[in-house]
């Protein structure tokens, strides 16, 4: 038996992996680090990025944490029209944020540094759409002064989301994007897809690479301090598998592991360049092969409820000071076993991303 | 004679004070216009239960017709007075709008909203499900533009005081009633209901109720106008024969 001291005799169970992601009941398995920041019910946490976002927002709410959101829609409109109209999916009505290039650019424009050229998608059976948030209003907006007037309030609650946010927690989603050749602007989605006239002389094929997002996302963080100093950042990646690539040549499931990667080491790099930075694992989590694909719901990209309460559970765990029970509740467990209450968990999350399959 | 029912809410009351007055040589009609009962505040309004109206409903024959009018009043109830928290919609025309602190709610919201209220009550259907004489859906007037006019006829309206400074501007009441009709419209195609417009002859320029068809109050019309959708309404019973 080797006695003689090496740095790894040191080292917590965390480190291991028999001992913290074989051996562990996949409930158990918490990869989570150093994380060190702390929410309490008056921390007005805010949310963005790609769907898995939204599972993060629905939880915090329903576990009684401030959910911020600060274009709520008016208070005539009873709740089930304003989820119909995505007031409170975000915590602002941007919709789906794919990409660091996105994020940067919703704060550009919130901040009038930047106006894309392509300002409006008119389509042929007259409905208008804001090519930065095509999905945003069903049934569109009736006219270009409608769209105008609703991204002015729509970008006033943006800069107060950014302004008064205790915690920002953002999910970068892809590297994979669409931007126009004339300035740069990045679109949620492929023009034509859900709106608008694909042209191949206008529309551009980005996919980023770790400098790109690491250089977005910085330059996103510095903006964000300029205007509220004492902003904390939690980044993520979602585990959603792309739904289809652009990339030549790419088969779907390598450009999902590149594009993957390259936020996850952005994050990385971004954490340990910002003290107000810090990742939360919830990539590991629903990927890591402790649960044997088991947080993959049948088309293999979909989360499933199970999966989503094994982040929040330990999200919440870490992120506050009550205690909160690692393993999932028996009314978790009975939902779980229930098909149809895990599809509309599913559901619940809008991904304007399915648009390119169908 | 062909028999036209009407059931509706307080807008009905227009409709039965013209019939003294209705004349026609080219056609008689029995008219029955009435006011669904309804009880608010305890005090009990309105001249038929419904009760009542669906056993007169389920004997009306195929060349009479049925008029209900019971939608289409939400324009009032959001619209006539300010709400706490300011809202327009795009045609609205409201200058300084944001800043003034209102808040747009889009054309599609508020149809939506307008839609999921008329899904919550069946009444409509019922009715319909009952007759086998043609059935219209009767809207109510358009907003009155003179609000000097309102002010000095009502001072409350559904238990809110109106003053000077809480009544919404004109603009903004004809937007609002102009988007919950355009709402009606497919409500009511999709519930096979057709829909009947306001007289063409009732309305302003810009689309508001003329004053000579003003009833004494905010929002309804007199029995002048009463006449003009009597009229209206023999004329489709006269095209239907």
């Amino acid at each position: 038996m080797n006695n003689k001291f090496h740095p790894y005799k040191a080292l917590s169970n965390k480190s291991f992996w028999n001992r913290s992601v074989a051996k562990p009941p996949s409930a158990e398995v918490d990869p989570v680090g150093k994380f060190d920041l702390q929410l309490t019910p008056e921390t007005k946490v805010a949310t963005a990025g790609s769907c898995f976002a939204q599972h993060i927002a629905r939880h915090l709410q329903k576990s009684g944490f401030h959910y911020y959101v600060t274009e709520q829609g008016h208070p005539i409109l009873p709740q089930n029209i304003r989820d119909k109209h995505h007031y409170g999916t975000f915590s602002a009505r941007y919709g789906n944020i794919y990409t660091a290039r996105q994020l940067l650019q919703l704060f550009h424009r919130a901040y009038g540094e930047f106006s894309p050229i392509e300002d409006v998608w008119i389509e042929e059976d007259g409905r208008v759409l804001d090519p930065y948030r095509p999905t945003i209003q069903p049934g569109g907006f009736i006219s270009m002064a409608e769209m105008h007037a609703d991204r002015h309030q729509h970008l006033q609650a943006v800069r107060r989301m950014f302004e008064t946010l205790d915690v920002f927690v953002f999910t970068l989603g892809l590297t994979e994007c669409w931007v126009s050749k004339k300035d740069g602007a990045a679109f949620p989605l492929c023009p034509g897809v859900e709106g608008g006239a694909f042209d191949p002389d206008q529309h551009l094929f980005l996919n980023q690479g770790v400098s790109d997002v690491v250089q977005d996302m910085s330059a996103f963080i510095g903006a964000l301090k300029n205007v509220n100093p004492r902003a904390q950042i939690v980044l993520t990646v979602s585990p959603v598998p792309l739904m289809a690539t652009a990339e030549p040549e790419a088969h779907v499931l390598c450009a999902t592991t590149y594009s993957k990667s390259v936020l996850r080491v952005a994050a990385d790099m971004l954490r340990k360049s910002f003290a107000n930075v810090r990742y939360f694992p919830s990539y590991e989590i629903i990927t890591g092969s402790f649960s044997r694909g088991r947080y993959f719901a049948e088309d293999l990209r979909n989360v499933t409820e199970e999966g989503v309460s094994h982040v929040m559970r330990l999200f919440l765990h870490h992120a506050t000071e009550s205690a909160v029970n690692l393993t999932a509740s028996h009314s978790e467990k009975k939902n779980i076993d229930d098909f149809i209450a895990q599809a509309e968990a599913i559901v619940q999350v809008e991904c304007d991303e399915i648009a390119l399959d169908r | 004679m062909p028999q036209i029912f009407v059931i509706g809410d307080s807008h009905t009351r227009a409709l039965k004070t013209a019939v003294p007055s209705f004349d026609r040589s080219d056609m008689k009609v029995d008219f029955h216009i009435h006011w669904r009962m309804s009880i608010k505040n305890g005090v009990t309004r309105g001249d038929i239960e419904l009760s009542e109206a669906k056993k007169s409903i389920s004997k009306l024959q195929v060349n009479d017709m049925l008029v209900i009018s019971i939608l289409g009043t939400m324009h009032n109830i959001l619209g006539l007075i300010k709400h706490s928290q300011p809202f327009y919609t795009i045609d609205s025309k409201l200058d300084k709008s944001i800043s003034d602190g209102y808040e747009l709610i889009p054309a599609k919201c508020m149809q939506d909203f307008f839609y999921n209220q008329w899904e919550k009550s069946n009444i409509l259907s019922d009715l319909k499900s009952l007759s086998i004489a043609p059935v219209y859906h009767l809207m109510p007037p358009p907003p009155k533009e003179n609000i000097e006019f309102i002010k000095s006829k009502t001072s409350n309206y559904r238990g809110s005081v109106i003053d000077e400074n809480n009544l919404n501007k004109s603009d903004f009441r004809l937007a609002l009633w102009q988007l919950e009709m355009y709402a009606l419209e497919k409500f009511l195609c999709d519930m096979g209901v057709k829909m009947l417009m306001p007289p063409n002859q009732s309305l302003s320029e810009h689309g508001y109720l003329k004053e000579q068809y003003f009833a004494n109050d905010a929002t309804h019309a007199n029995a002048e106008y009463g006449l003009l959708v009597l009229n209206q309404l023999a004329d489709m019973l006269k095209d239907n024969e």
